[in-house]
């Protein structure tokens, strides 16, 4: 019995412990110079694909959180607030331009915890203090119930609320409870759940300074199960290795190609990242050629290894 | 200790929406025994 208590005191010791970024090794220069290349050929075509609020993908239910990530990446890009109701409630899509997703039944809620990812990353990297703040009086007054629907989709639960309290905390000097709140870091999760827990540690990081050993678990959970993904490969060499060049050959891969967006023929589904599911990943040679954005590249390379090589 | 009146809140907040929605929890529990 003592051992074991001694084995799991050192154990939290060792997983709690702050973590701050390793030293940057040296990259291989030719590699990084197409990978910038291609990023500023994907940022001068990429407006074909926004609308006039700069949203992208919106077809789809989850386009605040792609924007989002988005106007992060390109600041001034995107008009976030646009999807932003009259009742200062988050929603899928900008209100307005297009059918709301719970009422024209798309989709199960009117917001779901994936969109504050792009929400929360927007509100950080563009320091827009009023909204976080009132973001955080909102969920606060709603007892963290931040739209309609499902239950298990539209609650705020503690580690999305830890990280808006810290935001509200470094932006407007506001201290609260919900900056103790405990976290959870499930282990095992794959396809969009895996993507968007490691664009979660990656906020974190960049809002508190440092990760804990838990995050640095998940993230070299994520590289070692799909090293071939790019923003898992990029997470790794911010926290983790400093090695930026497996994240530089990952984008550097023709699926996306140098000279033109991707379509449907280079990979079948949008946002290639957040996907491991085979059929999702391989070219649809039969289908109608449809194009992607290819934002996923941009957003990987600016929020992450931008001014960091 | 600062944040067990938050996880309460939470707790509470995800009570109300579960009563104001309890076809999900039906939904919830009849796919649970059709497993079983």
């Amino acid at each position: 019995m003592r051992h074991f208590l001694l084995l799991l005191i050192l154990t939290l010791l060792a997983c709690c412990g702050r973590h701050s970024k390793p030293e940057p090794l040296a990259v291989d220069a030719d590699l990084a110079a197409r990978v910038n290349q291609k990023v500023s050929t994907y940022e001068s075509l990429l407006p074909a694909h926004q609308d006039q609020h700069g949203f992208i993908m919106t077809s789809h239910c989850d386009a605040t959180l792609f924007s989002g990530l988005l106007g992060a990446a390109i600041p001034g890009s995107v008009d976030l607030l646009a999807a932003r109701g009259p009742d200062n409630r988050f929603y899928r899509r900008p209100l307005g331009t297009y059918p709301e997703c719970y009422e024209s039944g798309s989709s199960k809620s009117t917001i779901s915890r994936d969109m504050f990812i792009g929400i929360l990353w927007h509100l950080w990297v563009n320091r827009m203090s009023e909204d976080v703040r009132l973001l955080m009086t909102n969920a606060r007054n709603n007892d963290y119930i931040m739209g309609s629907g499902d239950p298990s989709r539209i609650s705020l639960m503690p580690n999305l609320t830890k990280l808006l309290a810290e935001m509200d905390y470094r932006l407007n000097g506001r201290d609260s409870d919900e900056r103790y709140l405990p976290t959870i870091w499930t282990k095992g999760l794959v396809d969009y759940e895996a993507h968007l827990q490691v664009w979660q540690i990656l906020l974190y990081g960049e809002v508190f300074g440092f990760i804990d050993g838990f995050q640095k678990a998940r993230l070299l959970e994520h590289y070692e199960r799909r090293p071939d993904n790019p923003l898992y490969a990029a997470a790794w060499a911010r926290w983790i290795s400093g090695n930026w060049n497996p994240a530089l050959a990952a984008l550097d891969n023709p699926r996306w190609p140098a000279d033109r967006l991707p379509t449907s023929r280079d990979y079948s589904t949008d946002w290639w990242i957040q996907r491991d599911d085979p059929s999702d990943l391989l070219p649809d040679l039969e289908g109608p050629e449809i194009q992607h954005t290819g934002a996923e590249i941009v957003v990987i390379y600016n929020l992450i290894i931008r001014g960091h090589l | 200790m600062r944040a067990i009146p938050v996880i309460v809140r939470m707790a509470w907040g995800l009570i109300k929406v579960i009563l104001a929605n309890p076809q999900y929890l039906l939904g919830y529990l009849k796919r649970r025994n059709s497993k079983k």
